[in-house]
């Protein structure tokens, strides 16, 4: 089922082209939309948020027009945009009680996400006294707490330090699993981002590569997660071993010495979205 | 209890010591401009002119007053070539009661005493004067030019008997405001105020206060202090007497910086983007635009507005009490009025900040246009509309009734403002729809592009 479509999308800022003749439909799971700066990705958000209208084209979320039924849409989709400025003359606990009677989210809720944000030991100041990373969890906050349907984040990593980071995808997960969708806009690739369904590479507005699931699956490469892999790795190389890659299903090993290879049989094939990212800017062509 | 900071405590403290100052104020209920001094001059000639028996004029005046306030009266014909006397009359009606007083006395001296007027309760008084100038000889047969000068004026006198509410409930009312949250604490906390479009209005509010409130408080306290006069041989009377006053003089230049204030603020939010915060939750266009609106009259308009009301409902009680419809109609004024004159005075900036990419820049050059209008040269010529005679209006509408000549002072009753009512209503709408008009393309063309 397709949540979140766009058809032949334009979208105009007076003579600047923002997105060019887009298409893409997303189903259910997690969705990466990856470009460079300037390449359209929070415009293209912004359209299925119903914060800004396409000049042509058909948009629909969840079966609904975004822009005409915003109001219905945002209960059921959350957002968080980097361009948002939260209000600095109230407090973050304030703005969060703001949210939840907008969006009729019980207070347990909002409280439960504020924990794991580790926004609660401040949130009771007002925001101008707040770091940057201390406003942008307390936004990110804002777009995770409740049930929703979906959840589009732009640019969340930034300004977050690696452990809210850690935390943030924890949350991600968890909203993933209970079948929720989340779509995120962003040009950091963490390891989270591995587990997409699709990634979406923009440049200048326009779709690059539009990747699916099977079609990540041909890239994969093996990487080993576990300690005991990486410790025989690390053995390994104190035996001798100049250089070990692990790409395209193989384990390719440069060793003076004889290695014990089978013993790796821990390591699992995944996906390494940064190098399709990578691969797809450096690549000419369309989709 | 509630975590309090410093400054909260601090202002307590300020407030709870100025309490004690505030029954040191005294005011009269009047403003001096409800008064009334006229002196119009006539030329006869006899016998082109009306014969003179019929050289009659007729004052009317509405005044709230006090018990016990005091109006003066004071009358005086003069006239060259001829041998005459003149005919004062007096009636003062209280148009809420219906109650009515008489006097009646001819005159053969230029100037003569005239009666005082002591008002028996709290109520809106109409006063009407009518002199009557009659010739001693048969002018008519001389052939003479005959010119008359009358002096008319009636003016409440200054009282210092009389506590002045205003300021101590206003502190009461601040202070309450203020203790309410330190009393109720955590219940209060319980409650989430945010909920539906009055929690809409509320979050607007507050976005507001952080700019507009001192100043808008600020300027209402220079009202005042403005309007403070020295002690004029009153008992011990220190500072003495304050009024409130609604006067076009003040209420066009208070608009105009609540306009500047507004837009800036207004700016401020959609240009620094704090309007996001609210734009990805799931509130209507509409319902925002609306409680934007809302919040800008609340804030603005608020501290005059509770004056008004002290007035007109708390200290004048009598009116609401015995005649809901005249004080609805008061009231009524004071509302078209402040949509009217925000409406208008928003528009220009608004429709020039709809031109433009940037909106500050333009705030002032747009918000100078109708200034200058305002002030030197009423709306009257482009619109039909007179900002400064509205400002008159709304600040005692039945005093409107004497801007324009008296054609038949019997008539000039209470039913008479009706008239005036309808004429307010529908230029006030006029202009109100339109500045309406041009502030939804303001923000449809800001929100749909």
């Amino acid at each position: 089922m397709t949540l979140l479509e766009a058809v032949n999308v334009w979208k105009h800022f007076g003579a600047t082209v923002a997105l060019a003749n887009v298409s893409l439909s997303l189903d259910r799971g997690l969705h990466v939309i990856a470009g460079p700066n300037g390449s359209g990705k929070t415009t293209l958000l912004k359209i299925w948020s119903g914060l800004l209208r396409p000049s042509r084209g058909r948009v629909r979320v969840l079966n609904l027009d975004p822009w005409l039924q915003k109001t219905l849409l945002l209960r059921r989709v959350h957002v968080a945009f980097e361009d948002i400025q939260l209000p600095w003359w109230v407090s973050g606990l304030e703005y969060l009680r703001f949210v939840a009677a907008s969006r009729g989210v019980s207070w347990g809720e909002v409280l439960e996400i504020a924990e794991m944000l580790e926004i609660t030991g401040y949130w009771a100041k007002l925001m101008r006294g707040y770091s940057s990373g201390m406003r942008k969890r307390v936004l990110l906050a804002q777009a995770l707490i409740g049930e929703p349907e979906i959840i589009i984040l732009d640019e969340p990593y930034t300004l977050l330090d690696v452990k809210a980071v850690r935390v943030l995808h924890e949350v991600m997960k968890g909203k993933l699993k209970g079948g929720a969708t989340v779509v995120i806009a962003t040009h950091i690739l963490t390891e989270f981002e591995d587990e997409a369904t699709t990634l979406t590479v923009l440049r200048n507005g326009s779709v690059l590569r539009h990747y699916k699931e099977n079609d990540m699956r041909e890239k994969a490469s093996i990487v080993c997660y576990d300690k005991e892999t990486a410790r025989m790795i690390a053995e390994a190389s104190l035996d001798g071993v100049s250089k070990v890659i692990v790409k395209d299903g193989k384990v390719i090993v440069e060793a003076e010495a004889v290695v014990p290879l089978e013993r790796m049989a821990n390591c699992k094939t995944t996906l390494s979205i940064g190098e399709l990212y990578e691969e797809a800017l450096h690549s000419e062509g369309g989709v | 209890m509630p975590r309090v900071g410093i400054p909260l405590v601090a202002i307590m403290v300020i407030l709870l010591s100025v309490a004690h100052i505030a029954p040191l104020y005294y005011k009269t209920y009047m403003d001096e401009r409800t008064g009334f001094d006229e002196s119009p001059k006539g030329t006869i000639n006899v016998p082109e002119g009306l014969p003179l028996t019929q050289f009659k004029q007729a004052y009317a005046r509405y005044m709230l007053l006090a018990q016990g306030d005091r109006v003066s009266f004071d009358a005086g014909v003069m006239a060259a070539n001829v041998r005459y006397a003149w005919l004062m009359e007096l009636e003062v009606v209280d148009v809420i009661k219906g109650e009515r007083w008489n006097f009646s006395s001819e005159y053969y001296a230029a100037r003569a005493p005239t009666p005082e007027f002591i008002a028996p309760r709290d109520s809106l008084y109409k006063f009407i004067v009518r002199v009557t100038f009659k010739p001693l000889e048969d002018t008519a047969r001389d052939h003479v030019t005959i010119d008359i000068s009358i002096t008319v004026s009636g003016r409440p006198s200054t009282r210092s008997d009389v506590r002045d509410r205003l300021l101590l409930e206003l502190l009461i009312i601040t202070v309450t405001a203020i203790a309410l949250p330190m009393v109720l604490g955590r219940r209060l906390q319980a409650i989430n105020p945010y909920r539906g479009f009055i929690g809409l209005i509320l979050w607007e509010v507050k976005s507001f206060y952080l700019w507009l409130l001192a100043p808008i408080i600020a300027f209402m306290y220079t009202l005042f202090s403005l309007n403070v006069k020295p002690a004029t041989g009153g008992p011990s009377v220190v500072l003495a007497p304050v009024f409130v006053t609604n006067s076009p003089d003040i209420l066009v230049p208070y608009t105009i910086l609540m306009v500047v204030a507004v837009a800036i603020v207004l700016s401020y939010k959609i240009e620094g983007g704090y309007d996001k915060a609210v734009d990805i939750l799931p509130r209507s266009r509409i319902s925002m635009l609306a409680a934007k609106l809302v919040a800008v009259l609340l804030v603005t308009w608020a501290p005059l507005i509770i004056c008004a009301l002290n007035i007109y409902v708390v200290w004048l009680d009598e009116i609401l009490l015995g005649s809901p419809t005249t004080a609805a109609t008061m009231l009524g004024y004071y509302a078209l009025y402040t949509l009217t004159l925000t409406g208008v005075l928003m528009a220009t900036p608004l429709f020039m900040g709809s031109l433009t990419p940037r909106f500050v820049p333009v705030i002032l050059v747009g918000v100078m246009v109708p200034l200058l209008l305002t002030i030197d040269n009423p709306l009257k010529s482009s619109l039909g509309f007179d900002l400064r005679k509205a400002a008159i209006l709304a600040e005692n509408p039945i005093i409107y009734l004497y801007i324009e000549p008296p054609r038949s002072p019997q008539a000039m009753e209470i039913v008479e403002v009706s008239r005036s009512y309808i004429w307010f209503t529908s230029r006030g709408l006029m202009v109100t729809l339109i500045a309406l008009i041009i502030s939804l393309i303001t923000y449809l063309r800001r929100e749909l592009t």
